[in-house]
């Protein structure tokens, strides 16, 4: 049997380690997400889901327990590796979609191709290749605040795809879009998968769960995995 | 090579997105810069004034005193301090002050019939030395009259009779502290102009053997004659070092403030990043940046802003110096400059100077660019994931 994408074993997070305000988010999380694979994390606020994702995402280091990704034993890679590891195969889409003001959206987009060693030309013909799978190739040249929030997610989208990452973690992606908007990204999301990637949602948004082709949903509680439905 | 030139190109980038708060920046930390340098080239050039007027200085000056007053000195002396053991030579000075009423302005009067020694003429009509009706003079004289070389020049003697000369050579103005005010007239002329009777001198000029016995000889002149006063050239050096290191001394003030206003401005950048600027480095490393490229993003932009104001500010103080001519300086500077006319200072600073200014503009800068960068950069990325 084939070694699955990700391998979180008896993952802990703690935050505030040591001081009064110790809280400990994540308790002995297990979880494998083959290639190729949507996942659907869902939980209510403050269950653990964002924690979670940032450490499949390589964001963040989980206090203990193991990380195996694309083969890769990362939990204790120092931050220099884990940002190579995460520049080379993880595309992350955040929740408000976290993009530069003051910049337009091919800047936006180009800002994660920028510490490769990549050519002005290979730049820009990657960008607006981003730009064209999700739709925003026309609005390249705007800035930001031109934009309205399903065109900034798109931007949000295209500047995660940009890399050509494995995986796509994405946390509350639809969070502050109406329902037409919200099902515009899903179909993006969608697009991804049907791509050969493997996309990891948080969300608590209903319509992701009607809408996306979802291969599995786990639920997060107080920081332990609930049975899969 | 790709990565450098991105990282660069995104820095002016980003710094072009807050233009305002960024040209602000620039300008104030450019006329910070501009004063220090201004203050750095404004020593530098009087330094260099002060090498030429102390490079061919003969080791003693003889002068004769009445009440406390310079008067002239006789011929007889000339021949008894000639003899002394140690002396080389003796040759008697004509000079005096002479105050042009239409221009305000205070000349100083020479009377020789060769060039001295260490001026150079930018223009001459003629080729020995001066008749009783020529003049040499700096360019302070032409320009407050108008006239030039081959044109009149006229001097009123001490009993109030006017003098025409034909202005017959121009100073070269590599030293304007040493010419500018100067007027040389033929020894009869200068006589006739400021009132000194033949046989008689405004001082004397005394050359020794031996450099190091000049003090010796000095007390020597001193001893045998006691209405007479001996000014030794180390005297005279202290006097303009004493003179240009007070003056120094206030340029250290001036020199201060501008260290204290790039301090502020250091302080001010070096005390944090804003929340936006945070929020963005989460979201850069987010996306795959590490915490060099971060760094080197916000060295590019410290450096951008702080080269960009040194060059301006060098330039700016090099016309304020050398082509508007220091106003903003020279009040306190030069204080006789109501009495003498005025004064144009000459291009003179070493490429040291330049790059102290470079240094102390550019380095503390990037400096306090960079250190807020990187407490923000070692921020775990995550925390942009958590607080959206």
């Amino acid at each position: 049997m084939a070694e699955p994408l990700i391998r979180a074993q008896k993952i802990v997070k703690t935050f505030n380690t040591g001081r009064s305000n110790e809280l400990t988010v994540l308790h002995e999380l297990d979880i494998e997400v083959g290639k190729n694979t949507f996942v659907l994390l869902k939980g209510p606020s403050g269950s653990g889901k964002t924690t979670l994702l940032t450490i499949l995402g390589c964001l963040a280091r989980p206090t203990s327990g193991n990380l195996r990704c694309m083969g890769e034993e990362v939990s204790h890679w120092p931050e220099k590796f884990l940002t190579r590891f995460r520049q080379k195969y993880i595309g992350v889409v955040f929740q408000n979609f976290n993009l530069i003001g003051g910049l337009t959206a091919f800047r936006n987009i180009a800002a994660a191709l920028i510490p490769r060693n990549l050519s002005n030309k290979a730049i820009d013909a990657r960008v607006r290749s981003a730009a064209e799978q999700v739709r925003i190739g026309h609005r390249l040249d705007f800035h930001i605040s031109e934009l309205s929030g399903g065109e900034m997610q798109r931007v949000a989208v295209a500047r995660c795809l940009v890399g050509d990452p494995q995986i796509i973690i994405a946390d509350e992606p639809t969070a502050h879009l109406d329902s037409r908007l919200a099902s515009e990204i899903i179909w993006l999301f969608n697009q991804m998968k049907r791509n050969g990637k493997t996309v990891i949602v948080a969300t608590h948004d209903p319509l992701v769960q009607e809408q996306a082709d979802i291969d599995r949903v786990l639920c997060i509680r107080d920081g332990q995995l609930q049975p899969e439905e | 090579m790709n990565r450098w030139l991105n990282i660069l190109d995104y820095a002016i980038i980003s710094l072009l997105r807050r233009r305002r708060k960024q040209i602000a920046l620039v300008v104030i930390y450019t006329l910070v810069v501009a004063f220090f340098a201004s203050v750095i080239f404004f020593t530098g050039a009087l330094r260099q004034e002060a090498v030429y007027v102390l490079s061919d200085l003969p080791e003693l000056w003889v002068q004769r005193l009445a009440g406390g007053r310079l008067v002239p000195i006789a011929q007889s002396k000339i021949d008894s301090i000639a003899v002394i053991r140690g002396v080389k030579r003796v040759l008697p000075r004509l000079w005096g002050y002479y105050y042009d009423s239409p221009s305000g302005a205070v000349f100083t009067i020479t009377g020789s019939d060769s060039l001295p020694k260490g001026l150079k003429l930018l223009d001459a009509a003629i080729g020995g030395g001066l008749d009783s009706n020529q003049v040499f003079c700096g360019s302070g004289f032409p320009e407050t009259h108008f006239t030039g070389l081959g044109q009149q020049l006229g001097l009123i003697d001490y009993k109030g009779c006017l003098h025409s000369f034909e202005i017959v050579g121009r100073f070269s103005s590599q030293s304007d502290l040493l010419t500018r005010d100067l007027i040389i007239l033929s020894p009869s002329a200068a006589r006739k102009i400021l009132g000194i009777a033949k046989n008689n001198y405004t001082d004397l000029a005394v050359e020794v053997w031996n450099p190091d016995e000049a003090e010796t000889v000095g007390r020597k002149i001193d001893r045998l004659f006691p209405s007479v006063r001996v000014v030794t050239s180390a005297q005279l050096r202290s006097t303009y070092e004493a003179l240009f290191s007070h003056r120094g001394g206030i340029f250290i003030y001036g020199a201060l403030i501008s260290l204290f206003s790039f301090l502020i401005l250091a302080w001010d950048r070096a005390s944090g990043l804003s929340r936006e600027e945070r929020q963005e480095l989460g979201i850069l490393k987010g996306i795959g940046w590490q915490i060099s490229d971060v760094l080197w993003m916000k060295f590019w932009e410290g450096a951008v802003i702080s080269l960009t104001s040194t060059i301006c500010g060098l330039v700016l103080a090099y016309l304020h110096v050398f082509y508007l001519n220091a106003p903003l300086l020279r009040p306190f500077l030069i204080g006789w400059s109501v009495l003498y006319p005025e004064y144009r200072l000459q291009p003179a600073f070493a490429f040291s100077e330049v790059l102290l200014i470079v240094m102390l503009a550019v380095v503390p800068f990037i400096a306090a660019t960079i250190i807020p960068a990187w407490r923000g950069a070692v921020t775990d990325p995550a925390e942009v994931m958590q607080n959206g």
